[in-house]
């Protein structure tokens, strides 16, 4: 039954690949033949989950390309494949007959939401937690209500590694007990004292105090400390002179660069450290695979378009867009055009309220010409605006994307271009 | 002219974007050269709600609506004197349920409300998620109302409803209406948020904070095509699945 799902799954894989079909395909007709497969897989002695609401593909891609910099062979689900038919297709297309995965090391990114259930049939070696923002809010209930979900399924025998940074993050290992080994962010020069944008955790998951912070990095990540006890840990790998110009930060007297100056990569960067660290792999190596790591999936990508360079970027969730503002109030120094599409199928989040938790507002502080909405939901966001106190003479809604790249290639400024899940391929072969 | 909204627990009830609803209101004030003064206002702080031209409290996860639980209970009086001054309350999610009699969650725990309405609230495994357009009537004018409602809990005994629910769930998902609407309180699930594709709605909140002090104020339109826009672009998509 088992080489028979797997031979199924495989040629699934096979002929999906010779149509062009969906990446989830082998998984799910192998799991119709033989329901318990996840579980007679027999995985290599190193299996890495990553979780968290964003970053986790970034952190995934960037974790594997500092194993191979290290000589190590290394299986992943790469094609954005998180959830559970995803996750097997993945492990089918690695396996010989007899189920077992050839590789060094498997390298798993997983849906936040998929982890309760996957760890019912896998329990990997690692397990890193890297962050929980509010994200999808229709599709999947309450922050709350997932933590409580993911403390049950822990094996105990899945080491923990986790972001000190966020609370919501650190709960996990304070509610359950259990040793972790943590990596994170020291203060810094872009730190700050108030957070004014829309957090999590505003009050302490332990005691439901208001909790009190020393500094913010971002969102509800950074120093935060309970009366009750409850307080950002102390961190096997943290990083601290974080210096966003030049893309450094040093952990441990080494110095590290990346080519993604923004503190959330800095984040991703992190866990990857501790991974790498914690396999034993050299410091010169990390290093090498951390500075020659580069993204070409839409995650802040930069494209040639017309006599600009192109900044596009997945946004999927306020954080996210927050960050993206904050990225380029610090970069542009010219008049800047925006589009961005908006979408809102199953996989974007059907409802689209979240653009209301995001800080449009400081793009009134920028030196902005235009912004283009485009997509499904392109007067949603074009309301947003609007309330958010820009001038409406330079909201446009253009809902069709192609036309809506035509009209953002005419401006005189410097163009960037933020898209929802779901736009993003399209808009991505539009650009090429 | 200066009018002054009390929004309640903005740092814990703060789900779905509902904060969107001030921020339409105070920029349609504006444009009207109101000005109007948000106070936001949290547990443990002192203030009178009796004052107030608005009340608004948002939605919260169940944990959130916890915390809140003790410092809204103890306010119950106060509600009841601005209601009767016809003080407007927009309640949304959470806040409309806690203002009736109980809310009774999945493991059957009761949590008491101001019991200030008859109606109640019991949280069933179903989640009623989706967008949802009602037609409802205010002060003898006809409105069509759009948003997104995201619930568990299905609220029961409502005396005077909102309105009709023309697509998606309402109250309960059962007898087809959707909200309470008593004097100037407007509860509802309707999330988008609510306001940001329902200008109209807004104004008939401004009118009526006005009209507590000038009794002959007649608002003045102002240009929502945008809004009209993303309003229209839902209803299109609500009429299209139900054919």
């Amino acid at each position: 039954m088992k080489t028979l799902a797997i031979i199924a799954g495989k040629s699934a894989g096979y002929i999906g690949n010779k149509l062009g079909r969906g990446s989830s395909l082998p998984g799910m007709i192998a799991r119709k033949i033989d329901r318990d497969l996840f579980h007679k897989i027999k995985l290599p002695q190193q299996t890495i989950v990553v979780t968290g609401t964003n970053g986790k593909t970034t952190t995934a891609n960037m974790l594997r390309h500092v194993f191979e910099t290290a000589g190590l062979s290394v299986v992943q689900n790469t094609k954005g494949a998180n959830l559970l038919s995803g996750l097997l297709t993945t492990l089918i297309d690695a396996t010989n007959l007899n189920g077992k995965v050839n590789a060094d090391v498997v390298v798993l990114e997983v849906d936040e939401q998929t982890i309760p259930q996957f760890f019912k049939s896998v329990t990997p070696t690692h397990f890193v937690i890297h962050n929980f923002f509010r994200d999808q809010l229709d599709r999947y209930g309450e922050i709350d209500i997932l933590i409580d979900k993911i403390e049950e399924v822990i094996d105990s025998k899945t080491k923990l590694v986790l972001n000190a940074d966020d609370p919501l993050v650190y709960q996990i290992a304070f509610d359950t007990h259990r040793d972790a080994l943590y990596y994170g962010v020291e203060q810094t020069k872009y730190s700050v004292l108030e957070m004014n944008q829309v957090r999590e955790a505003k009050f302490c998951p332990n005691c439901n105090k208001k909790l009190v912070y020393d500094f913010f990095h971002y969102s509800q990540l950074g120093g935060y400390d309970c009366t009750c006890g409850f307080k950002k840990p102390v961190c096997q790998y943290s990083a601290h002179d974080v210096d966003l110009k030049k893309g450094t930060f040093i952990v441990a007297g080494t110095t590290y660069t990346i080519q993604y100056r923004n503190l959330y990569f800095i984040f991703n960067a992190m866990a990857v450290v501790a991974i790498a660290k914690e396999y034993g792999i050299d410091d010169e190596t990390i290093q090498k695979g951390l500075s020659t790591f580069k993204i070409d999936d839409g995650r802040m990508e930069t494209f040639t378009f017309g006599t600009h360079e192109l900044l596009l970027n997945l946004v999927k969730n306020p954080t996210g867009v927050n960050q993206t503002l904050d990225f380029i109030k610090n970069e542009a120094d010219e008049r800047v055009a925006f589009m961005m599409t908006l979408n809102n199928l199953s996989a974007d989040g059907q409802d689209t309220s979240w653009i209301w938790d995001a800080d449009f507002e400081q793009l009134t502080q920028f030196p902005l010409e235009k912004f283009i909405c485009s997509g499904i939901r392109a007067y949603d966001l074009a309301v947003r605006l609007k309330y958010a106190g820009i001038d409406e003479d330079k909201i446009m809604v253009i809902e069709d994307v192609a036309q809506a790249l035509a009209t953002l290639k005419e401006t005189t400024s410097q163009p960037y271009l933020l898209s929802t899940y779901t736009a993003l391929q399209k808009t991505r072969a539009l650009l090429k | 002219m200066e009018l002054h909204v009390a929004w309640l627990y903005d740092d814990l009830l703060e789900l779905y974007g509902d904060r969107g609803n001030m921020s339409v209101l105070k920029m349609r004030c504006e444009k009207r050269g109101i000005t109007l003064h948000i106070h936001q206002y949290s547990v443990g702080d002192q203030f009178d709600l009796t004052v107030m031209d608005m009340i608004f409290i948002g939605g919260g996860s169940d944990r959130e609506q916890n915390i809140i639980y003790e410092d809204l209970l103890a306010r119950r009086d106060d509600f009841v004197t601005a209601i009767e001054n016809d003080v407007v309350v927009l309640l949304i999610c959470g806040g409309y349920q806690l203002m009736g009699q109980y809310y009774k969650d999945l493991d059957g725990n009761m949590l008491k409300g101001l019991g200030i309405f008859d109606y109640y609230t019991e949280s069933s495994r179903d989640r009623m998620v989706g967008y949802i357009g009602i037609d409802c009537e205010i002060d003898g004018r006809t409105f069509q109302l759009i948003g997104f409602e995201n619930h568990g809990g299905k609220t029961k005994n409502v005396t005077q409803t909102l309105g009709k629910v023309f697509a998606g769930h309402g109250n309960n998902g059962e007898d087809g209406h959707e909200g309470v609407l008593y004097k100037n309180v407007f509860g509802t699930y309707l999330h988008g948020p609510l306001l940001t594709r329902n200008p109209e709605l807004a104004d008939v909140f401004i009118e009526k904070m006005v009209r507590r002090h000038h009794t002959d104020f007649m608002i003045t339109p102002l240009d929502d095509t945008l809004e009209l826009g993303a309003k229209q672009q839902v209803i299109t998509e609500l009429k299209s699945e139900n054919k």
